[in-house]
């Protein structure tokens, strides 16, 4: 099955112990892995059989970033990798699955990861001239302020 | 020959969402195109933080229009999972119906879409006339025409009576008939052929490398489908096909929808008369255990793809959603490559964008 | 003739008032048989009127930059010539002053309106009327030659190029529609070339460019440019009966002017017929069609007529 071939695979190539691998629900598989071994690990994974990755997540946990590479093939085995919140750098995976160059773009965008070789760096979703910062982070609050009044701009005349 | 930019978006005749795409024409001929996204970027995910569970089902409903129960099937899929709930039989039948009756009404809607592009009126007006009699289905069903509003968490909120039954019935054999005659009259017509056959073709090794899902993949020659390899929701309890055709053209397509959205009448079908006696939900409590959580569907353009973590209080503490079309359009820029202005239409019709759910 | 009767008959029948009158209807026409075909239900009777009323009563912009005499100028070209086309076609069977080569005159006049489109593109400098201007001067090219090689077949039948000879060689050996139907329907296939019709409306696909040539245009100038198109059809399809259908009628006669309105009906649901069943072509489809297909076809058939 792919999903055994590919978790015995990581293990030997990467060298992880028992405690990396971690069952989920919905019949999925969690491996944890260190920044360092990103490419060597999606290297593995497809040479497994395993080629669709179906997202990128990015998400703030005790301010240090954790990145989830999710795979899938019939079942899913996802990647977890922990960066430190000062320090969010890790090499782009664009040159072996270059479909992840959007959902890259937008963990750069919305929470400032460094991704070292993302082949169009451009902002995805938000717009050019952003000085808002990171939206998503866990410090930046939404702008949950009430309009002005006004009242006085209501009698046809614009601002 | 002068080099020319045209703008097709932000507003464009072509697109129905706003999108920003630049093509630079020698001529009649594409030579470089550019994608720029985000004009209905609303933060769904960034407000999800901020809402309770039951808040967030009628939030994240409204990330698209034409896939709206889809959305809001995978979210409540992933936190009765969080919360190890089994929701009764006859709410998840009556959970598939909707997804499937949201897929002929996306593919129909498409088809309209295209069918204009290419100046294709009549096939225009015939496809959106025959999507009415599903709008009327889903209107008697869950009130709304195209926003339902029928998930909660632990089930669904409606429930089917007789005169639903004989409504889908009569409904569905129409739909039937007329989908099949759609097929038909497209096969014979050289004039939407000529405007379909090798426009924009995605190689089975490029839909790979760029993990496309959906109908856009299967026409390549990829057999993926989440509702046969992982079924959620008792879809490993019907009968039903997953079309496959090899050209990865715009025609490819066209006819694999039109393929698809007959199995999906099937599965409607196959549904009403299999319809299960017994609740349709449970009731589920207000707060989540800690854990995270992964949960797929198949939309109407593909694998949709929801990750959850939850750290015990009432929000969630993370919603990553990732929809299908953010796949295809990486691939949109190099579909157009070297192909003719007119082309465009064809293609951006062709690979079916639902931007609001690509910008969420 | 005295003034009066001049004058009644340039304004009011059969000449400007009759004409619009008749390109309103055939407008509408067209519409409601489209709509039918498709389903729909279809615009009342006064529709196009009221979409004429509505755009004169609109704001007139343009883009800055553009020349604004020569904005205001091309639609009244094109507007004046399909008038001055009207002028020596018998329409409604009302003798016409003929002379040799007025077949010619009259092609070219009927040809103004797609040159001053072309030019309209220019003159606005949008990006999609540029392209729209580009694609309508490739199309004018190949199919007024089609509409102006297959025409002639009935000039070539008749031996001479004046528009009375062509009726009196009908009235004697009967119409031309007979032994020249593939004449007909070439020049058909020309007249939706030159009308920029569905399924050759690749010049003003909306999809594409938007509306072509004409995107920048608005109000006053936008009512003179639909008006010329619709008037182009009137007059070209009286154009194609006169040369085909001749030999039914007697000039100046109602039962002839019965016959024609007819023959005008029927030829509008015709063309709103196809202008439904096909999808729109591609350019490079569109030159093929023409150069490979319908020209080649249209000298063989006029080499025919030659012969016999």
């Amino acid at each position: 099955m792919n999903k055994e071939k590919a978790v015995n695979k990581l293990q030997e190539v990467l060298n992880l112990d028992r405690s990396a691998i971690k069952k989920m629900p919905m019949n999925e598989v969690e491996i944890t892995i260190s920044k360092r071994q990103i490419l060597l690990a999606v290297k593995t994974i497809l040479k497994s059989g395993i080629w669709h990755l179906s997202a990128i997540t990015c998400q703030q946990l005790e301010d240090d970033f954790i990145l989830l590479y999710h795979f899938w093939k019939s079942v899913g085995v996802t990647l977890r990798i922990r960066l430190e919140e000062n320090n969010p750098r890790i090499d782009s995976v664009c040159p072996l699955i270059p479909g992840a160059e959007y959902y890259e773009r937008e963990s750069r965008e919305m929470f400032g990861i460094e991704f070292l070789g993302l082949p169009n760096p451009v902002p995805l979703l938000l717009p050019d001239d952003w000085q808002g910062g990171y939206p998503m982070r866990k410090n930046e609050r939404l702008n949950q302020d009430k309009p002005k009044d006004n009242k006085h701009k209501q009698k046809g005349k614009s601002s | 020959m002068s080099k020319i930019t045209v703008p097709i978006g932000p507003q464009h005749p072509l697109l129905k969402e706003p999108l920003s795409f630049l093509v630079s024409l020698e001529g009649e001929k594409v030579m470089d195109s550019t994608l720029r996204l985000g004009y209905v970027h609303r933060g769904i995910e960034k407000l999800a933080e901020q809402r309770t569970y039951i808040q967030n089902v009628y939030l994240i409903e409204r990330i698209c229009g034409i896939c709206s129960h889809i959305h809001s099937t995978t979210y409540c899929q992933s936190v009765e999972a969080l919360l190890n709930l089994e929701v009764p039989k006859r709410g998840l039948y009556i959970r598939m119906l909707l997804c499937e009756l949201e897929r002929v009404h996306s593919h129909l809607l498409w088809l309209g879409v295209l069918a204009k592009n290419i100046g294709l009126n009549t096939l225009f007006m015939y496809a959106w006339r025959d999507r009415e009699i599903v709008l009327k289905i889903m209107e008697e069903i869950s009130g709304g025409r195209v926003s339902h509003a029928v998930n909660i968490i632990g089930g669904v909120r409606v429930d089917l009576n007789d005169k639903h039954l004989s409504l889908l019935h009569k409904g569905l054999q129409e739909l039937k008939k007329r989908i099949e005659e759609i097929l038909r009259s497209i096969e014979n017509d050289r004039g939407f052929q000529a405007r379909t056959r090798n426009i924009g073709q995605l190689s089975l090794e490029e839909i790979k490398r760029y993990c496309v899902v959906g109908p856009v993949a299967r026409a390549s020659g990829l057999d993926i489908d989440i509702r046969r390899d992982a079924p959620y929701a008792a879809y490993d309890e019907l009968s039903f096909e997953v079309p496959l055709m090899t050209e990865g053209d715009v025609w490819a397509r066209s006819v694999l929808r039109i393929l698809e959205t007959i199995q999906a009448i099937r599965l409607c079908t196959q549904i009403i008369n299999n319809l299960p006696d017994g609740s349709i939900s449970v009731p589920a409590p207000r707060r989540v255990p800690a854990g995270e959580v992964v949960s797929r569907a198949e939309a109407p353009r593909g694998e949709v793809f929801y990750y959850m973590r939850s750290d015990g209080s009432q929000n969630p503490a993370r919603l990553k959603i990732r929809t299908p079309t953010l796949t295809t359009l990486i691939t949109l820029p190099g579909q157009l490559k070297n192909m003719q202005m007119a082309d465009v239409s064809a293609v951006i019709a062709g690979v079916d964008l639902c931007i609001a759910c690509g910008d969420r | 003739m005295n003034l009066s009767v001049l004058i009644f008959k340039i304004f009011i029948f059969p000449g400007f008032l009759f004409l619009l009158v008749t390109a309103l209807f055939l407008h509408w026409l067209d519409r409601k048989l489209i709509a039918r075909f498709h389903g729909r239900v279809g615009p009342p009777w006064y529709q196009p009127l009221a979409d004429l009323v509505k755009l004169f009563a609109k704001e007139d912009i343009l883009p800055s930059g553009t020349n604004l005499i020569f904005a205001a100028l091309l639609p009244l070209i094109s507007f004046a010539s399909v008038l001055t086309a009207s002028f020596y076609l018998p329409i409604a069977i009302q003798s016409t002053p003929s002379f040799q080569g007025d077949f010619i005159v009259l092609m070219f006049l009927l040809s103004m309106p797609s040159l001053m489109y072309f030019l309209a593109g220019w003159v606005t400098q949008g990006v999609y009327s540029v392209i729209g201007g580009n694609r309508s001067l490739l199309q004018y090219f190949s199919y007024e030659v089609l509409f102006l090689l297959a025409m002639s077949g009935t000039a070539i039948a008749s031996g001479s190029w004046s528009l009375a000879d062509i009726r009196l060689a009908q009235l004697k050996e009967g119409p031309f529609i007979f032994p020249q139907v593939v004449g007909f329907l070439l020049s058909l296939a020309g007249l939706i070339g030159k009308l920029k019709r569905e399924p050759y409306d690749i010049p003003k696909a909306k999809s594409e460019v938007i509306a072509g040539a004409l995107t920048e245009f608005s109000g006053k100038k936008l009512a003179l440019w639909y008006l010329t198109i619709q008037l182009q059809t009137v007059v070209g399809l009286s154009f194609l009966i006169h040369c085909f259908f001749s030999g039914f009628w007697q000039m100046n006669t109602i039962g002839g002017f019965f016959i024609f309105f007819l023959l005008l009906v029927i030829l509008q649901g015709i063309l709103s017929a196809i202008s439904a069943i096909y999808a729109r072509l591609r350019i490079d489809q569109l030159i093929h069609l023409n150069w490979n297909i319908f020209i080649p076809l249209t000298l063989l058939h006029n080499i025919y007529i030659l012969l016999i």
